[in-house]
């Protein structure tokens, strides 16, 4: 393969680089989740303030 | 029209006292332009050649330093708040605050070009351009910096973010300011006024939207 | 778009079973989705996908031979990240005129995953660069530079996403901001395209190409991958900042209710009454971000968590008052 290096670069960014972003998002998920009570999520249970989606708006 | 000139003289007046501009942005400009003649190893084709850019660059740079003073010295006296109660619109504090940075501004520039012109040893061969261009994009430049400055302000971070926010806002009018300027101090060949056009279309679209957004933001912020 | 991000998909009996993290089943069908694409795309890319190898008339190869397998990558990440800089401005126009929490967080994810894939594109783009036009950086290609420029926006609206300031003050300025952002795509767009037209003119990489059945499939392929890690991403990242939202809330609660039971302590003969100033309490509560923005704009140089603190403080005394009566 030409350019063997450069394609194995662009593509360990292309696929490490969302994949870490994701990591960072999975974990941040987990650790805020930990700190809103259930009710509060609102993609699992059913919302108590209407259905669209405001119920954390002011 | 009368607020928007009532707010530009207050914001004038405040300056012409504390006499910021005169002590601080002046001489930082022509360091700057003293400190890019070193960087460019006072090469006296580059200079020549780079004038324009450089005069640019420099500009933006004290156009940060006085919006950043513009958005300042109100908060720290709570005129900001005086204003808004005052009962004018966003539309015209934006306006007038835009005015006041545009006459600041366009002193600054008057003064550079003399600087380039020693310094640098430019030579104005199309004043008429030069001069439509710096109105142009000055407007431009202090409307984008009337917007981005009471975005940035309030946060206690105003002074770094101020730049980053403003400066990749404002490359448009860098670019095509610079080649227009490039063109009426005769040192590119390329059609000015064509540059000049793109120049005018970035400053109109920064003052629309400072217009159309000064409301929201000053409205959030009470 | 709308049920898929903030929907219930369950029951509320279940509620209590709400697990600690930002998955759900649509997230996870979307994931296994993903890493099948993932799969299929670097089957095609490395395996099925011929290299560019045209030639010339002369019989001198002129392709990019293996370069050409960077674009899958390049490509789509570049379009992705646009297409989230849009939502970014829809999401932010939309809250400027609905003031609706809902649109402002889908416009912070849609910032943010653009520029991780804009960076991305600018990178592959840069290291594509290197071998076929033998430079890292070509300043007369002016989507790379465009692009540039535009990530830089926006980091600039992340970090004022990021700043400590009234919930109310941050959303509005970013929404600004949000929007500005698209506003310049074309103007910086066409500045740099002219800008560069007086050095050498570098054709765009796809119009160069010829492209070959299986190259355009493996970049389509390229680009719904890459739509569905954009669409797995938007909406973990969705929900992130709804959380952080709602923690930013619960944070405030749990301070006043700190303060109520302070002001319960100081007179337990009173304990009825402070109960009754309790929804009192609670009704201060909910205005004190309104009074946080406040204390910003007042330029005292209050943060939101001050301003917060502030109220919190009045709500204390306004019990105090009523513990005195």
């Amino acid at each position: 393969m030409t350019h063997a290096a450069y394609v194995a670069a662009a593509w360990a960014i292309g696929v490490v680089g969302p994949a870490a972003y994701a990591v960072v998002v999975l974990l941040r998920g987990r650790r805020l989740s930990r700190s809103v009570p259930a009710s509060r999520r609102r993609w699992l249970t059913t919302g108590d303030e209407g259905d669209d989606g405001r119920a954390g708006g002011r | 029209m009368r607020s928007v000139l009532l707010i530009a003289a207050k914001d004038l007046r405040i300056e012409l006292r504390s006499r910021v501009f005169l002590y601080q942005v002046i001489p930082f400009a022509i360091t700057t332009l003293v400190l890019l003649g070193f960087a460019l190893d006072a090469d006296r084709a580059a200079l020549r050649n780079f004038s324009s850019g450089l005069y640019w660059v420099t500009v933006m740079l004290a156009a940060l330093l006085t919006a950043q003073r513009s958005v300042s010295l109100e908060r720290s006296s709570g005129a900001a708040d005086a204003i808004r109660l005052s009962g004018v619109a966003a539309a015209k504090i934006f306006a007038g605050k835009s005015l006041a940075l545009f006459v600041y501004l366009i002193v600054l520039e008057l003064l550079m070009v003399l600087g380039i012109v020693v310094l640098y040893d430019a030579t104005l061969t199309d004043a008429g351009l030069a001069a439509a261009t710096a109105v142009v994009a000055t407007l431009g430049i202090a409307g984008a910096g009337t917007l981005y400055g009471v975005l940035a302000a309030g946060s206690g971070v105003g002074e770094t973010l101020l730049p980053v926010l403003l400066l990749p806002v404002l490359a448009p009018v860098l670019i095509s300011a610079t080649r227009a300027f490039g063109d009426a101090l005769g040192a590119s060949s390329v059609n000015g006024w064509a540059w000049f056009g793109l120049v005018g279309l970035c400053s109109l679209l920064y003052m629309l939207l400072g217009g159309l957004s000064y409301g929201p933001i000053l409205e959030a912020d009470s | 778009m709308r049920s898929l991000l903030g929907l219930p998909a369950r029951p509320a009996s279940k509620a209590a079973e709400a697990p600690g993290h930002t998955g759900s089943r649509s997230t996870k069908l979307l994931g296994l989705a993903l890493l099948a694409g993932v799969v299929a795309l670097c089957l095609f890319a490395f395996v099925f996908s011929p290299p560019d190898s045209r030639t010339g008339p002369e019989g001198t190869p002129i392709g990019q031979f293996d370069a050409v397998r960077i674009m899958y990558v390049h490509v789509p990440s570049a379009v992705w990240g646009y297409v989230g800089f849009g939502i970014c401005a829809l999401g932010s126009a939309v809250y400027l005129l609905k003031r609706s929490a809902w649109w402002d967080r889908l416009a912070h994810a849609g910032a943010e995953i653009g520029v991780v894939f804009c960076g991305i594109s600018i990178l592959t783009g840069m290291i594509w660069g290197r071998p076929v036009w033998g430079t890292w950086w070509d300043w007369g290609d002016v989507r790379l530079v465009t692009t540039l420029m535009l990530s830089l926006v926006y980091l600039g609206y992340l970090a004022v996403r990021s700043l400590a300031a009234a919930p109310a003050a941050r959303e509005s300025r970013s929404a600004v901001l949000g929007i500005v952002g698209v506003v310049l795509i074309p103007i910086v767009n066409r500045s740099v395209d002219w800008w560069e037209d007086r050095t050498l003119h570098q054709k765009s990489t796809l119009e160069e190409l010829r492209i070959e059945d299986l190259t355009l499939f493996t970049l389509v392929l390229g680009f719904l991958v890459g739509g569905l890690a954009f669409a797995w991403l938007l909406i973990h990242r969705f929900r992130v900042a709804w959380l952080d939202a709602e923690a930013e809330n619960s944070e405030m609660l749990a301070a006043i209710e700190e303060r109520r039971s302070e002001a319960s302590t100081l007179n337990g003969t009173v304990a009825q009454e402070v109960a009754g100033t309790a929804t009192e309490a609670e009704g201060t509560g909910t205005g004190a971000e309104g009074a946080g923005t406040g204390a910003e704009g007042a330029g005292t140089g209050a943060t939101g968590a001050t301003g917060r603190e502030g109220t919190g403080a009045t709500g204390r005394e306004r019990q105090m008052e009523a513990s005195r009566r």
